[in-house]
């Protein structure tokens, strides 16, 4: 059966990629930045591509910011992509101090060394096992002593990046499932069999 | 962390064609195909360079791009040719490119090129470098770029430079290997690409410790499956695995 999802609307984001997936998904998918929308959604999306502060100077501009935080807290399924998981952590650093929706312990960093994650990983689970590999595109990443809440990380030589995060209803991915060929489709696929 | 095999298409005048040295072009046929069997054949990653909207100025080919777009493609993909602006370059991102590679404006107007990396951020940003027998070049004006190391200062710096051998566009397996030591120093990650067919060169280029990608345009059409087929001998761990339908 068809789900309704949609994508919170912040500006300069792969909105064109996400709605064809879910598409292909056969659900029914769409970009808003209306809280009536989002509210009765089955699942919100945090799209990825931009910079921390763009986003959130957004949200706060459209007066959503903190509708959306209680709507999450309140029990919405929630997935964020890329700087759309960023975003739920407590803050970032990334072009100047900026505090997020503080929904998932940790902060936003860069990656040492002015290095920037592009390409495909192999992303592994807590039991060190393969659990695909995905499309990463990212310069920050989510800094987090909450281990619990990472289901799967990439290794790379010098650090360890959180890849999927879970925390009751909100999933985040730091890598972009509808660019990840097939192993992103299968994790869309089993995500909309749960919500 | 995976090194990528970048497979590239160039267009003019809305069609997709084989670039000799940016002097000379060969018809291959529709975007829409190209993208289709690229994004089936599992590739790395898709460049889309429009030369017609590069080398008139021009506005990127958004009848195009919308085109782009209506396919279902899962594979991560490039855009260039005429980003001049943040507006423009947002409105990419909406229509489903995920990176945009920029030279001209780098040069013709660094304000932009900065609001642009601010706003979207270094990781969907590419600059793509002209070089001609291990000098950089302004494309449009000819001329040569010595102070490449104070232009890209580092609030500056894009994830990745296209390093483009426009000497050797075309050509089979005659990458300039000097072109890699005008660009070592610099902090971003290299993607090379022109005159790359040969594997023994794909290989050394690959193993170089500052790339991150090589990308193949022409070469890809002269065989069926020959994206696969390259991967294969290359036979490289650093690689992801060729991926067959």
């Amino acid at each position: 059966m068809s789900k309704k999802i949609r994508i919170l609307g912040y500006g300069s984001a792969n909105y064109g990629s996400i709605i064809n997936i879910f598409r292909k998904l056969d659900q029914d998918i769409d970009v808003t930045e209306n809280y009536k929308d989002i509210k009765d959604c089955d699942l919100l999306i945090l799209p990825g591509v931009g910079t921390f502060p763009k986003a959130i100077n957004f949200l706060k501009k459209k007066k959503i910011f903190e509708k959306i935080r209680e709507n999450i807290i309140s029990g919405q399924p929630t997935l964020g992509i890329c700087l759309g998981m960023q975003l739920l952590s407590n803050s970032s650093t990334e072009l100047g101090y900026t505090k997020g929706l503080n929904l998932i312990s940790g902060s936003v960093k860069k990656i040492p060394n002015n290095f920037s994650n592009i390409g495909w990983n192999d992303v592994f689970n807590k039991n060190k096992r393969k659990f695909g590999c995905f499309y990463f595109q990212h310069s920050y990443y989510l800094d987090t002593k909450n281990e619990r809440m990472v289901n799967a990380y990439f290794q790379s030589d010098r650090f360890r990046i959180p890849a999927v995060i879970r925390k009751k209803n909100i999933i985040g991915f730091q890598f972009h499932p509808e660019k990840s060929q097939k192993d992103g489709y299968n994790i869309l696929n089993s995500l909309i069999k749960e919500i | 962390m995976r090194k990528r095999l970048i497979a590239g298409i160039t267009i003019k005048d809305n069609l997709v064609v084989q670039s000799i040295s940016y002097n000379k072009y060969l018809p291959l046929g529709k975007v829409e195909y190209f993208i289709k069997n690229l994004n089936r054949w599992s590739v790395d990653e898709i460049l889309i360079r429009d030369i017609d909207a590069y080398r008139k100025k021009g506005e990127p080919n958004i009848k195009l791009i919308e085109k782009i777009k209506k396919i279902s493609c899962e594979t991560p993909i490039i855009y260039g040719g005429g980003i001049s602006n943040f507006k423009l370059a947002s409105l990419l991102f909406n229509y489903g490119i995920d990176r945009i590679l920029i030279e001209n404006l780098f040069y013709e107007n660094p304000n932009q090129y900065e609001i642009i990396l601010n706003k979207i951020g270094a990781q969907s940003i590419i600059l793509s470098l002209s070089i001609k027998n291990g000098e950089i070049i302004n494309y449009i004006n000819k001329h040569i770029i010595k102070n490449i190391f104070t232009l890209l200062k580092d609030n500056l710096n894009p994830s990745e430079i296209l390093v483009n051998d426009i000497t050797n566009d075309g050509s089979y397996g005659k990458f300039n290997d000097k072109n890699l030591i005008c660009v070592n120093k610099l902090k971003p990650k290299i993607i090379c690409h022109g005159g790359l067919t040969n594997i023994k060169t794909l290989k050394k280029i690959l193993n170089n410790k500052n790339v991150s990608a090589v990308c193949i345009s022409n070469y890809l059409n002269f065989k069926e499956h020959q994206y696969q087929t390259i991967k294969n001998n290359l036979n490289l761990n650093t690689l992801r695995r060729e991926i067959y339908e």
